[in-house]
């Protein structure tokens, strides 16, 4: 007796991991050897992102039916919000290594520049507040969906991605470019290294992030989501929210203290 | 479970938090007290972030259990770090 | 492998005779690098992965990994960063010389110009990231797709093994990858984090130790768990008390992450931190010597087999116990601050890494190669290469205990120094160790000329992989009738959530109170899951 497995359904493989994983490795090896071929392997990536969020809206790789299993402690969880939670994890140790690691130079520092007069603190609570209302946004998406109105989830995410946007452009459009003026630049030595480090790869989780958010609204005008099938704007939602816990860390961390 | 308006208001407190923890760099006090209370705050936000927004109070106590190892293997870290700074 | 092996090689020539001028100075450094960048990271961590790979869905009744393309993924960003890294060679100026811990600031561009270093760096990030997927993917497929009846305490061991070595690379990769971003930015972007003086080489001890410390036990853990099941099955008993095995396995994973420190005893860090660690040290042992007795005593009044996979998990207990000795006694800094930067710890990695997880992993090929290819290695030459594989390993190795004055990582040694003869006898033991392991490997591909054997499961193994087939019927699950599963049709909202179920209760679904069913497992036999027969 066999499972649904072996239908003809199963049989099919995706490309995508290899084209994901070739991108991956040309991007890199053309950033230390040769640009163009960066930019090459770059495309190739955003390509296989590319195929696999078209996959996905088509439903094609949908999960197998589980059957009856074990899942004590955890029931009531689906695979893939678990599979989320797990990689929060490590980014949650990735982000507090870094965070680790600018308290240790700093502190070993003799002397480090006063927060508040190298850094806009106007412009960092106005981020932190842009941040906090998209992830109100999303939530509201999902409040939406589960009561079954797209009207609201397309509102929500639209919001999200809105939000999501002013953040970058706030930050990499009107800030940085003043701290560069000033003078204040990653190469200007610690204060500058660990600020544009630490801030920069939040950002560039905000921008796959926002990656996240348009999959999102693509596949509602597609149709994808209904009353009971939302879980990715719930799944996103929790990498969202995480992307905004960095930042309370984040905005103290560098502009206040 | 919740409806929209809980959701507003727990972003409210995180708004007011986010202006108190301004506020706060410039009350008078030493250095090491009023960063300690700022770090204070934004735990606090991140938690209440953790609990209502990505719903952690309402799910398994297992799940919420895992970032807690995590949080946890941070901390490990730290401590480890800043005891061999004090050279 | 086989390139990892090949510099191994090279570098014994070296060392072979004093002042040899075999190789240069720089492509000696390269290949002492290169050998132990290969070799840990894409050589035993991946091994080790790859046969839970096709192990662990047949122990724990799943059709298939939790997240099959993510799978897939990270087999393929794995091999294209090897590529990348081995590509180093080719590039000006060669590849990373600074030996495989990348210290700073001997990482930074002002002493290592070549590109063929940041090639290297950005290698072993996109190997982090594959590890990291990786470990999503098996810790979710072990939480989750269990069959029915597999509760958490039937678990076999290996698949224990799997949980905690997955746990722990969640746990420490990331810091690795954060001390690579930073040197990437270093090395691209002209930061200061590793070049300043405040406490840039201390950092990066800091963040790669906080990583490698567990990585060698992420290196160990599954070959422990190929242990446990091979002398489960030649000595026919089951293990000597699961639930503490576990327990001190737990203990062991988690104390990992607290005794890094032990790395960073000579450089200069402050006495509370020495004592600290030392003492954490010293306590890791007591659990992992636990784990080691308790495998021992399995084979206590057992009806014993002895053949290849069994010989090898005993080299393997061993070398553990060897290599475990000389690690307790460089827990101590005293004796540290003599045997750090000298052969003895390249001694005593050696036999833990090389000896311990080698050994262990080929015994699972052994072991499992019936149930993956229907065939049975030929035992014969199982057992000969064994032998000679064995016997080199401790000529190759053993002589380095007593090399305690020869530093780490030079590329020659002067004939005063009276280090000439032991390194002989280690470069002769190395001729025959390398090619032994090479042919230990082709009798098992050499196996599968010969027919398919009728029954998959000669050694009347009793653990559940074996009643499997592979991603297709099993013989444990039960028939699924369509109210047992989950995800009903579309209209049937899913009880996913805690959630889902209020909503949908409020909205009048649910009568009476539905109990979730009791897996928990409190009241299960401790023994593993059985076949009807015993043989």
């Amino acid at each position: 007796m066999t499972e649904n497995y072996e239908s003809s359904e199963e049989k099919k493989s995706s490309l995508t991991p290899l084209i994901i994983a070739g991108g991956l490795a040309i991007l890199f090896f053309g950033l230390v050897v040769y640009i163009p071929l960066a930019i090459g392997g770059a495309v190739v990536l955003a390509i296989g992102v590319f195929i696999l969020f078209r996959d996905s809206v088509e439903g094609k790789f949908a999960d197998l039916k589980e059957s009856v299993e074990e899942k004590w402690p955890l029931e009531f969880l689906s695979k893939r919000k678990l599979g989320v939670w797990i990689f929060l994890l490590s980014e949650i140790l990735i982000f507090g290594s870094l965070i680790i690691a600018y308290t240790f130079v700093r502190f070993s520092s003799i002397s480090w520049p006063v927060a508040t007069q190298v850094h806009n603190v106007t412009l960092g609570m106005i981020n932190t507040i842009v941040l906090l209302t998209s992830s109100l946004a999303i939530i509201f998406a999902f409040v939406s969906i589960r009561m079954g109105n797209i009207k609201g989830l397309k509102i929500g995410l639209f919001s999200t991605f809105g939000l999501g946007v002013a953040f970058l452009v706030i930050k990499l459009g009107i800030e940085w470019p003043a701290y560069y003026r000033n003078g204040f630049t990653i190469s200007s030595g610690l204060p500058g290294s660990t600020y544009f480090v630490l801030t920069g790869l939040h950002a560039c989780h905000v921008a796959g992030g926002l990656v996240a958010v348009g999959y999102l609204i693509v596949r509602t005008y597609q149709g994808g989501f209904t009353k009971t099938n939302h879980s990715a704007v719930e799944n996103i939602g929790l990498y969202w929210h995480f992307v905004d816990i960095v930042w309370m860390f984040l905005f103290p961390l560098f502009y206040l203290i | 479970m919740h409806g929209m308006k809980f959701y507003v208001g727990i972003w409210a407190g995180l708004v007011a938090a986010t202006v108190i923890e301004v506020v706060t760099r410039s009350i008078p006090g030493t250095f090491a007290v009023i960063s300690v209370i700022i770090l204070l705050i934004s735990s606090g936000k991140a938690v209440t972030i953790a609990m209502y927004f990505q719903h952690l109070r309402y799910e398994n106590k297992s799940l919420a259990l895992l970032p807690i190892a995590a949080v946890l293997g941070v901390i490990i870290l730290a401590v480890a770090a800043w005891m061999s700074m004090a050279m | 492998m086989a390139i990892a092996g090949m510099f191994g090689e090279m570098m014994r020539t070296q060392l072979a005779v004093p002042m040899n001028n075999f190789l240069l100075a720089n492509t000696y450094e390269q290949t002492v690098t290169l050998h132990g960048l290969l070799m840990i990271l894409w050589v035993l961590t991946p091994l080790g992965a790859g046969i839970a790979n096709y192990i662990v869905p047949l122990q724990i009744g799943a059709k298939d990994l939790a997240f099959p393309r993510m799978n897939a993924t990270s087999y393929w960003t794995y091999l294209f960063s090897g590529i990348m890294l081995i590509s180093t060679v080719f590039l000006p100026g060669g590849g990373p010389n600074t030996g495989w811990t990348l210290y700073a600031p001997l990482n930074t561009i002002q002493f290592t110009p070549q590109p063929g270093m940041t090639l290297a760096v950005l290698a072993i990030l996109l190997l982090a990231l594959s590890i990291t997927m990786s470990s999503i993917n098996f810790l979710t497929t072990i939480a989750r797709n269990r069959a029915k009846g597999v509760t958490w305490r039937r678990i076999p061991l290996f698949t224990w093994s799997i949980v905690f070595t997955m746990a722990l690379a969640l746990f420490a990769f990331p810091p690795l990858a954060a001390g690579l971003l930073l040197l990437s930015s270093d090395r691209f972007l002209g930061t200061v984090f590793f070049s300043s003086t405040q406490g840039g080489g201390i950092l990066w001890d800091e963040l790669f130790w906080f990583f490698g410390h567990p990585e060698v036990y992420i290196v160990v853990f599954p070959a422990l768990g190929v242990i446990a099941e091979v002398f489960q099955t030649f000595a026919k008993k089951p293990i000597f008390s699961k639930n503490v095995f576990i327990v001190e396995f737990a203990a062991v994973a988690f104390l990992s992450m607290g005794v890094w420190m032990h790395h960073m005893y000579t450089t200069g860090v402050n006495y509370s931190v020495l004592q600290t660690f030392s003492f954490t040290t010293l306590a890791i042992s007591v659990p992992f010597e636990g784990l080691v007795l308790a495998l021992v005593l399995t084979l206590y009044k057992g009806k014993i087999t002895l053949n290849t996979a069994m010989l090898y998990c005993l080299a393997a207990i061993f070398t553990v116990t060897l290599g475990g000795i000389t690690g307790v006694l460089q827990a101590f800094p005293v004796l540290d601050y003599a045997f750090n930067g000298t052969y003895w710890i390249v001694g005593h990695f050696h036999y833990v890494m090389a000896g311990t997880t080698l050994f262990g992993l080929l015994a699972g090929l052994y072991y499992w190669w019936p149930k993956i290819t229907k065939r049975k290695p030929n035992e014969t030459f199982g057992v000969l290469i064994f032998v000679v594989a064995f016997i080199s390993f401790n000529i190759l190795y053993f002589p380095y205990f007593f090399l305690l004055g020869m530093p780490r990582r030079i590329f020659t040694y002067t004939l005063a120094s009276g280090f000439a003869s032991l390194n002989l006898t280690a470069t002769i033991g190395a001729y025959i160790f390398g090619p032994a392991a090479a042919l230990a490997v082709l009798n098992l591909v050499l196996s599968l000329r010969k027919p398919a054997l009728p029954n998959a499961n000669p050694w009347s193994a009793q653990e559940l992989e074996w009643t499997q087939n592979y991603r297709g019927s099993t013989a444990t699950q039960t028939a699924n009738s369509t109210e047992n599963v989950v995800n009903a049709a579309a209209d049937d909202p899913p009880k996913e959530t805690l959630e889902d179920r209020w909503y949908w209760c409020r909205e009048g679904n649910c009568k009476t109170a539905e109990k979730p069913v009791d897996y928990s497992g409190k009241n299960d036999s401790q023994m593993p899951l059985r076949r009807k027969s015993i043989d």
